[in-house]
């Protein structure tokens, strides 16, 4: 009798705990429910604006594929968790937030910090704190999320996509929201979130003769893309915006933190033709050096590039000429490389964090200038040394235009 | 195997102190040593091993010399009966109170982490109830339970290592230097404070004899150094001392955040399973030390009759310990660690100093 009793209770609490029964509030059927994953933040007079969206996963006829739809709603509240629970006045489905994969803040809401939107993200028990930040640049969040599913495609997806492919250029990144509240929270460091842009394409001048090509293209207005490039800056004491590193600036700013994970070079040959170089390897020192009290930092970027294509045709295989291509790309990796570090000092912001390195390489006096580093940082005497190699080439050798003697 | 029938063995009370400190570990020392020790934070268990190592020691000559009694009977036999008395009532109060905190920390874990909406009575009342009636069944089924917990356990910590330790970012930990000496220190309170195997002599008369009592105690603190420098290593090490020190379930956080190939999440629901087991666990073995500590003090021949009472008080005092989470962190942290220092170190080093004085022990 007693063993029965003691199964029957071990089994009910089982069963309560696995959320089966409804006393247990908060427990969500899969069909039922809304899995939020892309969460868009924008400011709207003195409230905020949240945009989400959401794929919803329910069975298909017969099948056991699950069938997706993505949605998006738009709410506001004066917190983000108010404008979350206004979401229920209007949604038929409830929300899950736990499969959250990328939240995109509006420039205009980062201006006055960032620190403020974290605090829900961080202190909430569904999300997860892998979720990665976008900065959107000029346009709203809003708006980003509109443009990629008003043209039929997942704005999830796409996020994914471009996160995947964004070492190709390595002109921007990724920070999970753990990542960037820690960052936050360190008074001595700035930190960085990947800068999204809406892009709109240039209608080219043509002068094709089709009639029908012509009307088609006056017919259509001009084509937005989202893109992901470069990075914002945000103050170390108030997280405020302080600017942007885009292109190849925010490339150079990936060769210093060590960020690169491959990228395009395009040098010369000694004809002036294109030789364009693709990154295979990067790693950069950052060494601090102490003369007295003052200190001195080198960047030192290791760097190997194979030939991807050659637009010339002189044989670029010689001493001389492999000699002439690695000093072009060791003098445009380093303009980059100064360009970071001049964007640094103008804002009075350790962005890499030099902070971080001079406290593991020195931890004693660490302590002891910690308290001034804004003001040594802008003293830093900076020098960038890049020591590259061009490995290889691939299919063929000699390039496409040279000529076959006789 | 006649002759220690109805007892438990060393190996198997050293299983139970592995999983009573695992519990709390998980919940809080990743927490607790990174707002002290920050990227050092995972050597504040090497401190702690140093400490419970001489403690081990001091327990081994108290299991040599008082073969088959508790520690009570210890106490008594090294104290006046008034002191001794008023020493068991001590621990009597410190071990109720910590049975309480964790019994609602047991609660607060799931509103916490899972079930915000939900009447935190369900999850300690069930726990309760189970607990009222496994203790009847004795510490030799507790013991074998035990065993069988500390396998999956085991297993699920292993699986979780493996998956976390190659995230983990050195910048995160490191650097180590002279400067982190004292924080490593005050991080080490707590994990001190969590060198529970005093308590479990209380029913040191149920533990087999044999001499292995120093192999196993080193074995079990070895085990548990590295599981608590592991918490602490991953937890920081994947999230930075910054989020990690901020966080009620701090290798919680880290768990819930993995994502394995880019892909597969939500491992935080094996760790849960995990925390029900030995959450269980720590509080059976806290209500049956506690039961033999009321029994020796008021020298009773049996505790069961009083199981359900001393539960249902427990139960009672889960709600006016706290009025919130916050005032129960703060009643951890500013209390019950050095109720424990002082209840599992002083004391018996004082006792064990008095038998020394006396030659005793």
């Amino acid at each position: 009798m007693r063993r029965t009793l003691i199964i029957t209770l071990i089994l009910f609490t089982l069963y309560i705990s696995a959320g089966l029964e409804t006393m247990i509030g908060g427990r969500k059927s899969i069909t039922d429910a809304f899995y939020v994953t892309t969460v868009g933040l924008d400011k709207a007079k003195d409230k905020i604006k949240l945009t989400i969206v959401t794929q919803s996963l329910g069975p298909e006829e017969e099948t056991e594929y699950t069938k997706k739809q993505d949605k998006y709603f738009v709410t506001e509240g004066k917190t983000i968790f108010e404008a979350n629970r206004f979401f229920t006045t209007f949604m038929d489905n409830k929300i899950f937030w736990g499969h959250v994969d990328y939240i995109l803040i509006s420039e205009s809401l980062v201006k006055n910090g960032l620190d403020t939107y974290l605090d829900f993200f961080m202190r909430d028990h569904e999300t997860r704190l892998i979720a990665e930040l976008f900065i959107v640049k000029e346009y709203s969040a809003e708006e980003s999320i509109k443009l990629v599913i008003d043209s039929g495609e997942d704005i999830t997806n796409t996020l994914h996509v471009l996160k995947e492919d964004v070492g190709k250029l390595s002109v921007s990144g990724c920070v999970p929201v753990y990542e960037a509240f820690s960052t936050i929270t360190d008074e001595n460091c700035g930190s960085n979130v990947p800068l999204l842009q809406i892009i709109e394409d240039e209608k080219e001048e043509t002068d094709s003769t089709d009639a029908k090509e012509a009307s088609v293209a006056e017919d259509n207005p001009k084509s937005k893309r989202l893109v992901l490039d470069g990075y914002a800056l945000l103050d170390p004491e108030s997280s405020e915006l302080v600017g942007f590193l885009t292109g190849n600036d925010a490339r150079g700013f990936n060769f210093a933190i060590n960020k690169i994970k491959s990228g395009v070079i395009v040098v010369e040959d000694p004809e002036g033709e294109d030789v364009t170089l693709e990154i295979i390897k990067s790693k950069t020192k950052i060494i601090p050096k102490f003369n007295g009290d003052k200190l001195e930092v080198t960047f030192k970027t290791k760097l190997s590039t194979n030939i991807a294509e050659i637009d010339g045709s002189t044989n670029l295989f010689t001493d001389e000429n492999i000699e002439l291509l690695i000093k072009q790309q060791n003098e445009m990796v380093k303009k980059e490389v100064k360009n970071a570090i001049d964007f640094a000092l103008k804002h009075n912001i350790d962005i890499f964090p030099i902070s971080k390195v001079v406290e593991r390489k020195f931890p004693v006096k660490w302590d002891k200038i910690k308290d001034d580093w804004r003001k040594i940082f802008t003293e830093i005497t900076f020098n960038v040394e890049v020591d590259s190699q061009i490995d290889r080439t691939y299919s063929i050798k000699e390039p496409v235009l040279s000529r076959e003697d006789g | 195997m006649f002759r220690n029938k109805g007892k438990i063995s060393v190996r198997q009370v050293m299983i139970i102190l592995i999983i009573t400190v695992y519990t709390p570990s998980i919940r809080f020392i990743a927490r607790a040593t990174s707002y002290s020790a920050k990227q050092a934070s995972w050597l504040s268990p090497i401190i702690a091993f140093g400490v419970y190592v001489i403690m081990l020691f001091i327990l081994n000559r108290f299991y040599k010399k008082y073969k088959n009694k508790n520690f009570s009977e210890v106490i008594l036999d090294n104290t006046p009966k008034l002191i001794g008395k008023t020493i068991i009532v001590i621990y009597i109060i410190s071990i109720t109170l910590l049975l309480v905190l964790y019994i609602r920390y047991f609660g607060e874990r799931f509103v916490t982490a899972l079930y915000p909406n939900v009447d935190i009575n369900i999850f300690i009342i069930s726990i309760l109830l189970i607990v009222a009636f496994m203790i009847r069944s004795g510490i030799v089924v507790i013991a074998r339970m035990s065993e069988l917990m500390f396998i999956i356990m085991t297993i699920i910590f292993v699986s979780l290592m493996f998956i976390m330790v190659p995230n983990v970012q050195l910048e995160n930990v490191t650097p180590i230097s002279t400067l982190d000496i004292i924080p490593v220190f005050k991080g080490s309170i707590v994990t001190i404070a969590l060198s529970y195997l005093p308590f479990y002599f209380f029913f040191s008369h149920e533990w087999s004899q044999n001499d292995k009592f120093l192999k196993h105690g080193i074995m079990a603190g070895l085990y548990i150094l590295i599981i608590e420098v592991l918490i602490i290593f991953v937890s920081v090490g994947l999230m930075g001392s910054t989020v990690i020190s901020r966080s009620p379930l701090s290798f919680f956080i880290a768990v819930k955040n993995i994502n394995l190939l880019g892909e597969i999440s939500g491992f935080e629901s094996i760790l849960v399973s995990t925390w029900i087991l030995t959450d269980f666990v720590i509080l059976i073995v806290y209500t049956y030390s506690a039961l033999n500590m009321i029994k020796s003090l008021f020298n009773l021949g049996d505790f069961k009759p009083f199981i359900n009472i001393y539960i249902f008080i427990t139960y009672l005092l889960t709600w006016i310990i706290a009025k919130n989470v916050f005032e129960l962190q703060d009643w951890g942290a500013q209390f019950a660690v050095y109720m424990n220092i002082n209840v599992l170190i002083v004391i018996p080093v004082i006792i064990f100093m008095i038998g020394k004085v006396r030659k005793v022990v």
